[in-house]
């Protein structure tokens, strides 16, 4: 397979996920909504901002459900995940609220980045005609046709599992209970350092969390060594909020998708560079040691079962592929 | 190819490889040691480090590879991790400060008999010659002896290039006991006429 058909395939599989995703939380689209594990609306909107430049469609719902659920958003652990996951999507972002006039005092930070001084087209295909830009946009670095928000959003379906972190914010509020509950209903017991690491709140916040939602009468504490693991008690909320869907799944999306990221700027650049095999070889190796304690981190069910062992040779990256495409498969 | 070799082949293609890849500019490196002695085939041992002497630019200057350009310490950190090697397989040992190899005074014309070898349009290694190995084996003996008096005795050199590669070493350091260290090794060595004529 040649260089552009592997990015090609793999933006392919990559926009799949994204409107899988944004079809179960109300983007208009023909996929079959997303059910493998609970969506996570603010990494899912970094990621569009990023990979979804591949597609004006899906990056255009995305901004007509923002504009519809903005007040669901919560903007603190947007923050954190651009921090600490490094996801490349902020600047775009802060283009996306402005553009929405979004500027409640929750955004200011985003909104605050310094703007590009050269401009760049938003999407990788279909530039605007000269003088249609979009001037939000265009002040901000970015080229592309104006906005018009005209697309109906539907209500996200509240019985859907992996619509569950909505689902919550719906009842609790945005706030970190409805991140708590969704990984104590996906995960068997965790503690509150982990629980904080993989939701993207404050440790102090989960930590003064855990102790709260404890008072209910809801929750299992287990000591183990010096950590206290947190459980939920009884089947009432797997009942409710699972239904006959238990097996759906916690995913640290902001991880995944800086995965992803890192995967789709070296096709691009294998592709732009036409490298031979060995060059190829290369790359996979240097990238699969980049990514492999993240993959190990949060699929480490599926690392087990999927032993990589590249050897720098004309067959490194098409082992490399296949695993990746075994990995899309594992997550879609 | 011997199997250190072909190691040692593969990683300087790898090198090529990573400087384009990574958009650097090609580089030119002046290399001794063992690598150099396993490519221009004089001896057959173990190594899986490069010792670079000196830089060269596209002018064929030489340059001092003290510090090495980030460039390259990135390139060959990338390829230690593509062929399990150690991270500092790419090394400017041999002229790493001040009172280096380079900086004090290469012998004369070594360039000009160094062989050219390209691994890409990145990459040009230049492998001293033998008679420069000698030389450098012969100060690195004196000073920390062990496989250097390896190599210099796999060389086979001469009574006249063990005499020429003293009295370079002689310039370097100029002291009697210096002097009286080269003898001695010669003689411990076998090399009595090489020891008689200095």
């Amino acid at each position: 397979m040649q260089p552009i058909n592997y990015r090609m395939h793999f933006q392919e599989a990559v926009l799949d996920l994204l409107w899988a995703q944004w079809t179960s939380l109300g983007a208009p689209g023909n996929s079959v909504p997303y059910s493998k594990a609970v969506i996570d609306p603010e990494a899912l909107i970094l990621f569009t901002c990023t990979l979804g430049r591949n597609d004006p469609r899906v990056f255009d719902a995305m901004m007509s459900w923002i504009s519809r659920y903005q007040k669901s958003l919560n903007a603190g652990r947007l923050k954190r995940m651009l921090s600490q996951r490094k996801l490349e999507g902020g600047k775009v972002f802060s283009a996306v609220l402005e553009a929405l006039s979004l500027t409640e005092p929750k955004w200011n930070s985003i909104l605050s980045q310094p703007m590009s001084e050269v401009s760049e087209p938003l999407y990788h295909y279909g530039n605007p005609i000269a003088g249609q830009e979009d001037p939000v946009f265009f002040s901000r670095g970015y080229l592309r046709p104006t906005v018009e928000i005209t697309q109906d959003i539907y209500n996200f379906n509240p019985m859907s599992p992996s619509n569950l972190i909505m689902t919550l914010r719906a009842v609790f509020g945005v706030n970190s209970r409805s991140e708590v509950l969704t990984y104590l209903l996906t995960n068997t017991e965790a503690n509150s350092r982990r629980i904080a690491l993989d939701t993207y709140f404050l440790p102090k916040t989960i930590y003064n969390t855990l102790l709260e939602m404890e008072m209910s009468g809801r929750l299992r504490k287990r000591i183990q060594g010096r950590a206290a693991l947190y459980s939920l008690k009884d089947t009432f909320w797997k009942q409710e909020f699972l239904r006959d869907k238990a097996d759906v799944m916690w995913f640290n999306w902001p991880l995944i998708f800086r995965i992803l990221e890192r995967i789709w700027k070296v096709l691009a650049k294998l592709e732009e560079m036409e490298l031979d095999s060995i060059d190829r070889a290369a790359e996979a190796i240097l990238l699969f040691n980049k990514i492999e304690d993240d993959l190990n981190y949060t699929f480490p069910l599926f690392m087990l079962s999927n032993d990589l062992n590249l050897t720098p040779d004309e067959t490194a990256f098409p082992e490399f592929y296949s695993f990746l495409n075994k990995l899309l498969i594992y997550m879609s | 190819m011997s199997k250190d070799n072909e190691v040692l082949e593969s990683a300087l293609r790898f090198l090529d490889n990573r400087l384009r890849a990574n958009r650097e500019e090609p580089v030119g490196i002046l290399v001794c040691g063992g690598s150099a002695m396993i490519a221009m085939n004089l001896v057959s041992r173990v190594t899986r480090d490069v010792d670079i002497l000196a830089l060269v630019d596209s002018q064929n200057n030489l340059i001092s590879p003290a510090p090495l350009p980030d460039s390259l310490k990135e390139a060959s950190i990338q390829v230690a991790e593509i062929l399990d090697l150690e991270r500092d397989w790419l090394n400017n040992g041999p002229s790493g400060n001040s009172g280096g190899l380079f900086q004090m005074g290469l012998p004369d014309g070594l360039f000009n008999r160094s062989t050219l070898k390209k691994y890409g349009s990145h990459l040009t290694v230049f492998y001293i010659s033998r008679i420069d190995q000698i030389h450098l084996k012969v100060y690195a003996s004196v000073d920390s002896g062990g496989k250097h008096v390896g190599d210099l005795l796999a060389m086979r050199p001469t009574i006249e290039e063990l005499v020429v590669a003293a009295d370079w070493c002689m310039t370097h350091d100029v002291s009697e006991p210096f002097r009286n260290l080269l003898i001695d090794m010669y003689r411990q060595l076998g090399f009595e006429d090489a020891a008689n004529k200095l």
